[in-house]
């Protein structure tokens, strides 16, 4: 009795050792053939613009590409790129200078662009054998918005102007924002900052919160779509506190080894998204519903890039 | 918002959502057989050594006590990304209603019975298969139920590693402020939920003895 | 043959079995009682080894049980407790091959030995083998369970307090199932109840406990006529008429709702009365109780008008006792007079009870 016990205890566990083996192996059996896996993290810029890095390499190679599209946050996806698209990982990701610098290599932050660039490439380097591509234009930089006409009726065009009004208004963030030393933690220290109340939420919720009062003021980034569906005002770091945070795409060093001509097709797509460009691709998913992987692939046609 | 658009969007996008409950099934399926497998013998080994037994209660309450999100953040070093972290997730979690039910199910036998085992020569081995377990099976299987819907649960989550399922389309509406979307992952993981809830209550009964019915 | 030798029991600093020292024969019924907490059950249990004693040897056909192999040992022993030690989850079928699989008999030699105890115990194997017990009264419930541990066909039974949640009129009948099956299979019986009627009925021999130690170890007649001690007296109090039947008196014994009739009845009346009741003669009372006299079945059917009353028929001339009169001196009563029953009354002649013969037979009888 007993032996039949364990022996349906064995069978089983076999059959689901073999059963996720087969789910989860099927990118990495792939990637030591001739696979490249390219990840992106869970907004809507993010998801484009990794669209773009997959599409292109789809098309000017014989390469497969497998997208792990919509990881959760930066942790996600740099963890991932550590272990490499061959081990349950991925191969390549687009990053932002700032983040690069401040949240993964922990070091202080900067308002050189330049700057910003040459430290996370050298660091990455050292540290992980990754490299930095060529940045892809636009600076999405954090910033803060508020209502047009609530910035209209108060005369708000700056951080500084906000900081008079700040007692009477709750700010309300991302998780993230508000935990970052280069969110809000620095930012209120620099501009002393005195909100009546801050909340942090989901990404998406914040457009929610502002437009039915709950919140006056909501961290953005830059190149933010629904900033124009939502009408509202950026404002203007006008004491330049937020570091820079132009997006590159990050790669593995034994990947460019592999492939040395990744480096020249992605390369391609350097400089080529302005601030303004990347708040109309983004509108176009946000706004006005269409597909990322399809405003990505449009936006390379027109470029004439694929 | 008239729900007509609700379900206009949902048929739209009929196919990504007969795809992605197929995955969240799936995951949500290996997770759950994965926490049986460890879940149950566990649960049995806590009865036969009852000195480790507030130990691994202890652990699968402290497992269930982490943060989701944290959870996963600490299994993509490990892991990868993909279906394997998911999958340690969400059986990770669904582990404690299972261990416990098990636990307290093969204990919870009226003292006299197993007195009555014992008294007429039966094994440990055989008083656990032909008395504690099969006695204890209603009780097992009302754990892994909650373990099921649990894990129905959790595995939307799976989505933020790129394990897919229904939460794809649920964070995708949340970043996107897109309301149709979010219930477009929202009603069929729901539905999912209920359905297993449906079909593990007649499994409940099924392995119930009649004698004890 | 079971024999303890100066076996004690510790938990912890509490001596529960202080050195006991007993010797059971083959074939014997034993009963061990006492109040709860004497040690008993612990007796009983370390037979089989569900409890270990802490010091001294038992030994089964002078073997010592600590050194036979457990499983071994309790397979060959049959074991009883209340109902509840029944499987809920087995049919009665599986509940009594249970032994016999354990000891891996062959399947026809099992279902052969599943019909042959149900028939045994009264219960027909095609009506009860596929039920479950909870299908089951509580009588039926311990039938199957005696049935169960005579299934391997064990020398030694262990039956612990097997009828004590029963009710009292089916405690009865499984007490007298189990003496007449004791009668034909002689198994060496160890019978654990805190019931002194039912250790009475059943045993061969009474071992009496008290506090971990052996009171009195003797058969039931033994043990009525030379109590112990002041103990095992209160214990056996109720049987005081085995050692002083001077001081038992009428009002002790007799029936105290006797057949009665009020004079005005008709003798067709009188006779519907009679059959209802089983009785073959009715007390005739006024309206105030008190006793007029008698009238037999006998008397009845010598008078052909039924329309009759009672009060032109009855015998006045009736013997009468008063309730505190010894039933020695109703005995005697009774066998000079040749009569079959004495009403009861008090000095007022209002009726108190009944004494038959029948009464007098059954409480000399034991019971």
């Amino acid at each position: 009795m007993k032996r039949n016990l364990l022996m349906g205890i064995s069978a089983v566990l076999i059959t689901v050792l073999i059963a996720s083996c087969g789910l989860g192996g099927g990118a990495r059996r792939g990637a030591t053939g001739d696979t490249i896996v390219v990840g992106s993290k869970n907004f809507t810029e993010q998801i484009i613009v990794g669209n773009m890095v997959a599409d292109l390499i789809e098309a000017h190679t014989d390469l497969k590409v497998v997208r792990k599209m919509n990881l959760g946050g930066t942790s996600v996806c740099f963890e991932a790129l550590k272990r490499s698209g061959a081990n349950n990982g991925i191969d390549v990701y687009v990053e932002y200078t700032g983040t690069g610098l401040v949240n993964i290599l922990g070091m202080e932050a900067t308002t050189d662009p330049d700057k910003a660039y040459e430290t996370v490439a050298k660091e990455f380097k050292d540290r992980w054998n990754i490299v930095w591509l060529e940045p892809l234009g636009f600076n999405n930089t954090f910033t803060l918005a508020v209502k047009e006409d609530f910035a209209r009726e108060h005369k708000i065009e700056t951080f500084s102007d906000l900081q008079k009004i700040s007692d009477q208004l709750v700010l309300g963030g991302t998780m993230e924002f508000m935990e970052r030393p280069d969110g809000y933690p620095g930012l209120k220290e620099k501009y002393d900052f005195k909100f009546k109340d801050t909340k942090s939420m989901d990404i998406g919720l914040r457009y929610t919160a502002i437009t039915t009062g709950d919140v006056q003021v909501i961290d953005a980034f830059a190149t933010d779509g629904l900033l124009v569906r939502h009408n509202l005002k950026i404002l203007q770091d006008d004491k330049h506190f937020f570091p820079p945070y132009y997006a590159a795409p990050v790669i593995r060093q034994d990947v460019l080894e592999k492939y040395p001509q990744l480096k020249d097709i992605l390369n391609q797509l350097a400089s080529q998204i302005s601030d303004e460009e990347m708040q109309k691709l983004n509108y176009l998913v946000d706004g006005e519903g269409k597909e990322a992987a399809e405003v990505a692939k449009e936006f390379l046609k027109e470029k004439g890039l694929i | 918002m008239p729900v007509a658009e609700y379900i206009n969007f949902m048929l739209e996008r009929m196919d990504d959502i007969i795809v992605l409950t197929g995955q969240h099934i799936q995951l949500s399926f290996i997770a759950i057989v994965v926490a049986i497998a460890i879940g149950v013998p566990l649960g049995i080994l806590m009865t036969r050594f009852p000195s480790i037994s507030s130990f691994i209660l202890g652990l699968a309450n402290a497992v269930q006590a982490i943060p989701s999100l944290a959870f996963l953040g600490f299994l993509v070093p490990i892991f990868g990304i993909g279906s394997t972290p998911s999958i340690v997730m969400v059986s990770a979690y669904a582990l404690l209603p299972i261990v416990k039910n098990t636990y307290t199910g093969l204990t919870g036998i009226d003292k006299a019975i197993v007195e009555a085992g014992l008294g007429m020569g039966m094994t440990e081995q055989q008083l656990m298969t032909m008395v504690r377990i099969p006695m204890a099976l209603p009780v097992i299987m009302a754990g892994v139920r909650i373990a099921v819907v649990m894990a129905v649960g959790f595995t939307t989550l799976a989505a933020l590693i790129g394990a897919g399922g229904l939460g794809q389309l649920i964070y995708r509406g949340i970043s996107m402020v897109n309301n149709r979307m979010i219930v477009a992952g929202a009603v069929p993981a729901m539905i999912l939920a209920l359905a297993i809830d449906k079909i593990f209550s007649f499994l409940e009964k099924a392995v119930t003895p009649r004698g004890i019915r | 043959m079971i024999r303890f030798e100066n076996v004690t029991k510790k938990y912890g600093d509490t001596e529960i079995i202080k050195g006991i020292s007993l010797e059971i024969k083959d074939s014997e019924f034993v009963v061990l009682i006492g109040p709860s907490g004497c040690g008993k059950t612990t007796c009983l249990k370390m037979i089989n080894r569900l409890i270990e004693p802490t010091s001294g040897r038992i030994y089964i056909n002078d073997k010592d049980i600590s050194e036979m192999d457990v499983i071994e040992l309790r397979r060959n022993i049959g074991y009883v407790i209340q109902q509840i030690g029944l499987f809920p989850h087995m049919t009665v079928r599986q509940n009594i091959e249970l032994v016999p699989l354990l000891k891996k008999w062959p399947r026809e030699k099992r279902a052969e030995r599943v019909k042959e105890l149900l028939d045994l115990v009264g219960m027909p194997p095609e009506k009860f083998m596929d039920r479950y017990p909870t299908e089951l009264s509580g009588g039926q419930k311990q039938r199957i369970g005696v049935a169960r541990a005579l299934a391997a066909d064990p020398d030694i039974i262990l039956m612990d307090e097997p009828f004590s949640a029963i009710d009292p009129i089916a405690r009865t009948q499984l007490q007298d199932e189990l003496y007449e099956l004791q009668q034909k299979l002689h198994k060496t019986i160890v019978f654990v109840t805190h019931d002194i009627d039912e250790a009475l009925k059943l045993a061969d021999r009474i071992c009496i406990m008290k506090e971990g130690t052996v009171v009195q170890f003797d058969t039931p007649e033994a043990i009525l006529r030379n109590p112990a001690d002041d103990f095992v007296e209160n214990l056996i109090g109720k049987k005081r008429i085995w050692k002083q039947p001077e001081y038992v008196t009428a009002g002790d014994i007799m029936i105290t709702n006797p057949v009665k009739a009020l004079p005005s009845r008709t003798l067709a009346q009188a006779v519907e009365i009679m059959s209802e009741s089983g009785v073959d003669s009715i007390l005739v009372v006024d309206k105030e109780n008190r006793l007029l006299g008698i009238v037999t079945a006998e008397d009845i059917r010598s008078h052909r008008d039924k329309a009759k009353k009672l009060e032109e028929i009855y015998t006045s001339n009736v013997f009468t006792v008063k309730p505190d009169v010894s039933i020695l001196n109703v005995l005697r009563l009774m066998s000079q007079k040749n009569i079959g029953y004495v009403p009861v009354v008090d000095e007022n002649n209002v009726l108190k009870g009944l004494i038959t013969r029948s009464t007098l037979v059954n409480l000399l009888g034991g019971n």
